[in-house]
């Protein structure tokens, strides 16, 4: 049975939510006008309010980077007390496309054995690096390749 | 996909073989069109309300829809220029059962339906590949 692109996409994000065990809550993809592409929600927040604050912070960093002159953004993090939104463009065939995750930094605190265990989530600079892989898959499946 | 009609003795071979050899283009990039995202039925209708090529099922009034499709460009294009939105690219129609996405393709307009759940930005972007396929078929 062949899978579809629609699933192709899905696959991707969620074994990148797999792999971060569950630091990543949230990802979207959408195109450069907010419309979205792909789309795994795991959180409260919904997958149109995610995608279109994502766009938001694509357009507002690269107005900042405009008027600073540094060019165009590549990556941009919004960081509360425990929650990251991180948001990453890349090009797909010439067009501006951009992928948006949610990462939940709290530690998370269980009972084993009697004893507390503390469960380390993936850092965030980790999560650059998983964010490159992603987003080449996402363009070698947009693409056709 | 309705059969192409079998050229007659004394008729121009190569203009019937050369069309024919579109259709068949045109008929594989509605299908790679579907496949990759999840479009229920996809059609190419020219800007006169004729339809071109479609994958609409059977028993479906292609005349309706091809006609539907030219007055909803007719009337988006209108509305555009009164409103000074500049030259129709697209138009996306919503509804809780179906969306329906046209595409403006230079006089020949690219028809896709699709189910309530399926992404838009897939469905913006592929369409938009498929209709960079149709523009360099016809050269427009």
């Amino acid at each position: 049975m062949s899978v579809n692109k629609a699933d192709k996409l899905e696959g991707i994000l969620k074994k990148m939510i797999s792999k971060s065990h569950e630091a990543i809550t949230s990802c979207v993809v959408t195109t450069e006008r907010g419309l979205i592409v792909a789309g795994v929600v795991t959180d409260q927040s919904s997958s149109e309010i995610l995608s279109a604050m994502v766009s938001l912070m694509s357009d507002t960093a690269a107005r900042v980077c405009g008027n600073l002159g540094y060019g165009n953004p590549k990556t941009a993090l919004v960081q509360t007390m425990n929650t990251t939104i991180a948001m990453a463009e890349f090009p797909v065939m010439d067009r501006r496309f951009r992928m948006g995750a949610v990462l939940n930094e709290s530690k998370k605190f269980s009972i084993f054995g009697g004893r507390l265990v503390v469960e380390k989530r993936v850092p965030v600079e980790r999560i650059e690096g998983m964010f490159n892989e992603v987003t080449r898959s996402i363009r070698e499946t947009l693409e056709g390749k | 996909m309705k059969p192409w009609k079998v050229s007659r003795p004394g008729r121009n071979y190569r203009s019937e073989i050369h069309l024919s050899k579109k259709i068949a283009e045109l008929d594989v990039i509605l299908r790679n069109l579907e496949q990759n995202c999840d479009l229920i039925d996809t059609a190419l209708v020219s800007d006169k309300g004729r339809m071109m090529c479609s994958s609409l099922p059977e028993g479906s009034e292609e005349k309706a829809v091809a006609a539907m499709a030219a007055a909803i460009l007719s009337i988006g294009s209108r509305v555009g220029m009164e409103l000074g939105v500049g030259v129709l690219k697209s138009t996306l129609i919503d509804g809780n059962k179906k969306s329906v996405v046209l595409k403006d393709i230079g006089g020949i307009l690219l028809v896709g339906i699709a189910p309530p759940e399926s992404e838009i930005g897939l469905v913006d972007y592929e369409v938009n590949k498929a209709a960079e396929k149709v523009q360099a078929l016809f050269r427009l």
